[in-house]
């Protein structure tokens, strides 16, 4: 912007001053015109005298007064005086009649020498104070004095003489003062080819020393524009002769004058320049504001986010902003979701830990067979109640298992064993069990208590009601089947109504009227929260014809290492490096 | 950010005091000059032509207002009054030829009050060197040892006997004190003999002159009774006697050119009303700026340096 008001300024600044040069052409062509119809008119003047008085007439001839009196009279305004004198500068006729002083020493004047030197010739000379008459009213007059040799009859005599035509200095003094007095600094003066001056506005102050001018540079030009330099200040000169005496008119235009109109232009390319400047910070604070605003502000949410507060997430500005607050909130969502999720899930681990704890130390079992046991004792059945006691002793081990959640599947088979050889105590031969177990899958990580809840029901609500010849049946089958383990507990008791089936898994309203209340859901969360959602139980059911239920976790060998890390959450990987469940 | 709002709003609040202050320059146009008034006594007398001619070129190239009260012999309270009118009519500065018999400082404090004030003195004015207001006038004493030299270089440095009678209008003002006492200085040794000593003012003394014993040189000390004594001698009222004086005016240059005065003292009187005028300018345009005296030059003239181009000028100022 700067730059462009700068040329702009340049370019204007230029162009007034090619137009100040033309207006001072136009000016001084005007002034030329009416210094030479002025010149013209004092030539005319003198040709009048000259072939129309001087030669026509003898000098003592009363006449000659009379008619240089009417020429006179015809032009006094610009006129002085009208002098004749004769080659040895005795006056010989003057108009207006006045005295002459004594002793003027005419021949001595620039004038008269000038007509006396080159008699073919007018000579103008530059002004002066006319030292010639006396004037009663004490005034003097400052002339121009327009010479030439003229021949002359005195008293039938032929001869040489000078024509001497005054002319009021302050008809040009005029001419020039109307076209000074510019505001500007611009002014004109006038010059002889000499480079004297004639006319300037500071005439007196350079007689005095007091002002400069470079006069002698202007008189030696042609007509035309011209740089110059005085005083350290730069101007430009326009120069035009004036025809007939060789004068120069001579216009100065100072550098450092600029006319009224291009100070309104400096003054307007500031203030143009000031009100863009303002325009430009208010409109860089407003895009920037809408650019980095949505940032900040989205920045400020994520902030107070961080900070504990639950703002909105900001979702404003650009296209790509609204993306990023769009993505923030998301990923805060599945975060919050998530840390929710893991929450939930450790609240279910809890309770269902705690309740296969509840479970572990179920009194009515315990106080079942403690009863049996003593039962046992009192019927001096010694070796049975010392079996029962043994298994019960085997199945309380494993249920505490020292705390752990994740027992082998050894374990767990064993646990399942010592129930059911204690329930088949109680329930004499009610039903049969079997086990078809394959071989190497007992070294594997299992959930503790996952058999054994399921077992229950089977004996519960399978066979347990059944005769003696019905032939009650629990299978259980264990097989490794790719890198899951399935065990399998099938009874062909009553089974379950199809409604119920579908429910027995996920509603936590059904209430065990009897049993240890863990029940299948019970051991389907934990198995899923242990080893993931893909593994769990599967309850197949019709009724009158039995139950299958179907257990299935990862095939994860039993170590330490694994077992703590699936107590952690962690399913251990392929490598034993553990990973989220 | 708020440091951002903060220098945000500073810098709208700078550039748009700026542009208001702009816009004012702009839609100022172009302010009035300021205006002065010249107030002299008699100031369509031929004294004053240069010195008229002076302030008006000082006032064009300042850009100054002039305003040239037309008098005629002034009396302090005369000009008292006029300051007052030019004051009411709008002078902001003033340039002033005290009147005779006039307290100057007081006077023209309680005229004036705090307008800016040049003094000038133009040969008759009375008291003025001690004035606290500045002052543009010539040296009167080099003035007096000036027409002391003349005199003695014309009487090839042996006025032997010689005797001279010495005029000046008011001679207790320090103006007139000094332009004695230098002549007088510039005399001493010489052999003149001072025979009479005229002053006073007004008309008697063209009486007084020829009235007085025949001396062989007359001078004359100020501009009115130069022209006077001038008279005297075109009208051979001063019996031969040769008249040397101290003035400024077309009417002693005519006497001097017409032999009635055989040598003048001629002081400055376009650098007094430029100078003294341009002193006046840049108080008016600078405030601040302390207006000082200042002490124009002075040429010793006789007929034969009237007509010498260069010099007509300084002699003949339209």
């Amino acid at each position: 912007m700067l730059a462009v008001s700068l040329i702009l300024y340049s370019r204007f600044s230029g162009s007034t001053r090619d137009a100040a040069i033309r207006n001072t052409q136009n000016v001084m062509r005007q002034t030329q015109a009416n210094l030479e119809d002025y010149l013209v008119s004092m030539r005319q003047i003198s040709d009048a005298v000259n072939f129309n008085v001087i030669s026509e007439l003898d000098v003592s001839d009363p006449a000659l007064e009379q008619q240089l009196g009417l020429i006179y009279e015809s032009y006094k305004d610009r006129l002085i005086s009208i002098a004749l004198y004769n080659g040895s500068g005795s006056l010989l006729a003057a108009i207006p009649v006045a005295s002459q002083k004594t002793d003027p020493n005419v021949t001595r004047q620039s004038w008269f020498i000038a007509a006396m030197d080159e008699i073919e010739n007018m000579h103008f000379s530059t002004p002066h104070v006319q030292n010639l008459f006396d004037d009663s009213t004490y005034s003097y007059h400052w002339v121009i004095s327009l010479s030439r040799a003229v021949d002359i009859t005195d008293s039938d005599t032929p001869g040489m003489g000078v024509l001497l035509v005054d002319m009021n200095y302050s008809t040009i003094s005029q001419i020039m003062e109307q076209i000074n007095g510019d505001e500007s600094g611009q002014y004109y003066y006038l010059c002889d080819s000499s480079g004297k001056i004639i006319y300037h506005p500071k005439q007196v102050l350079i007689a005095e020393g007091l002002a400069d001018e470079d006069s002698d540079f202007a008189s030696m030009q042609s007509d035309g524009v011209y740089r110059d330099s005085l005083d350290g200040k730069n101007r430009s000169l326009v120069v035009q002769t004036i025809s007939y005496t060789g004068w120069k008119l001579v216009g100065v235009i100072p550098d450092s004058s600029p006319a009224q109109s291009i100070v309104n232009v400096q003054y307007f390319i500031i203030l143009l320049c000031i009100i863009t400047m303002m325009l430009l910070i208010a409109l860089n604070r407003i895009v920037s504001g809408r650019i980095s605003r949505p940032i900040l502000r989205l920045n400020e949410s994520v902030t107070a986010y961080e900070a504990g507060e639950k703002p909105a997430i900001y979702i404003g500005g650009s296209t790509e902003i609204r993306h990023l607050g769009h993505s923030v909130q998301n990923s805060y969502e599945e975060i919050d979701r998530l840390m929710k999720q893991i929450v939930q899930e450790q609240n279910e681990r809890r309770r269902s830990e705690a309740e296969a704890l509840q479970s572990q130390i179920n009194p009515h079992f315990l106080y079942n067979t403690l009863d049996s046991i003593t039962w046992m004792v009192e019927g001096g059945k010694n070796d049975d109640a010392v079996d029962m006691i043994s298994e019960l002793a085997k199945l309380l081990r494993i249920s505490l298992s020292k705390g752990h959640s994740v027992i082998s599947v050894r374990d767990e088979l064993q646990h399942a064993r010592s129930y059911m050889h204690i329930q088949k105590t109680r329930y004499r031969d009610r039903f049969q069990m079997e086990y078809r177990l394959d071989a190497g899958i007992e070294d594997y990580c299992c959930v503790k208590l996952i058999l054994q809840p399921v077992l229950e029901n089977s004996v519960y609500y399978g066979v347990g009601e059944a005769d003696e010849d019905e032939g009650g049946k629990i299978l259980v089958t264990g097989r490794k089947d790719g890198d899951v383990i399935v065990l399998t507990v099938e009874d062909n008791g009553a089974g379950i109504p199809e409604e119920m089936a579908a429910r027995v898994l996920t509603d936590d309203t059904i209430v065990h009227k009897r049993g240890s209340g863990v029940g299948l859901r019970n051991v389907n969360r934990r198995i899923q929260l242990t080893f993931g959602e893909a593994y769990g139980l599967q309850v197949e059911s019709e009724p009158d014809c039995g139950t299958r239920v179907t257990i299935s976790f990862p095939a994860i060998p039993f170590t330490p290492e694994n077992q703590a890390e699936l107590e952690r959450g962690k399913l251990p990987g392929k490598g034993g490096t553990g990973h989220e469940t | 950010m708020r440091h951002d709002r903060r220098f945000f709003l500073l810098a709208e609040l700078v550039l748009g005091a700026a542009a208001v202050a702009m816009l004012i320059v702009m839609f100022s146009g172009k302010k009035e000059n300021p205006r002065a008034a010249v107030i002299v006594s008699e100031s369509d007398s031929g004294r004053w032509v240069s010195f008229i001619s002076g302030i008006k070129q000082a006032a064009a190239e300042q850009e100054i207002d002039l305003v040239i009260s037309s008098t005629g012999e002034l009396t302090a309270e005369q000009e008292r009054t006029l300051i007052r009118q030019e004051l009411a009519g709008g002078a902001d500065a003033l340039m002033v030829q005290p009147a005779p018999g006039s307290d100057t400082d007081s006077m023209l404090r309680s005229a004036a009050g705090s307008i800016p004030v040049m003094l000038v003195v133009g040969g008759s004015s009375p008291d003025a060197d001690g004035s606290s207001f500045p002052l543009t006038a010539p040296d009167n004493y080099a003035m007096g040892q000036s027409l002391a030299s003349m005199i003695l270089e014309d009487f090839a440095g042996k006025p032997d006997g010689k005797t001279i009678g010495i005029v000046g209008q008011t001679l207790d003002t320090e103006a007139a004190r000094m332009r004695e006492q230098g002549f007088r200085d510039g005399l001493e040794g010489s052999g003149c003999q001072i025979l009479w000593t005229l002053e006073g003012t007004g008309d008697d003394k063209e009486a007084n002159i020829s009235g007085q014993a025949r001396a062989d040189i007359v001078a004359v000390l100020d501009t009115a009774d130069l022209e006077a004594a001038g008279a005297d001698a075109e009208a051979r009222k001063i019996h031969g006697a040769l008249v040397y004086g101290i003035g400024s005016s077309t009417k002693a240059l005519y006497f001097l050119d017409h032999d009635n005065i055989s040598g003048l003292v001629v002081p400055n009187g376009f650098d007094m009303g430029y100078l003294g005028f341009t002193e006046i300018a840049e108080k008016l345009h600078h405030r601040s700026y302390s207006m000082k005296s200042r002490t124009i030059s002075f040429r010793s003239v006789r007929r034969e340096d009237l007509f010498i181009d260069e010099d007509q000028l300084l002699f003949f100022t339209e």
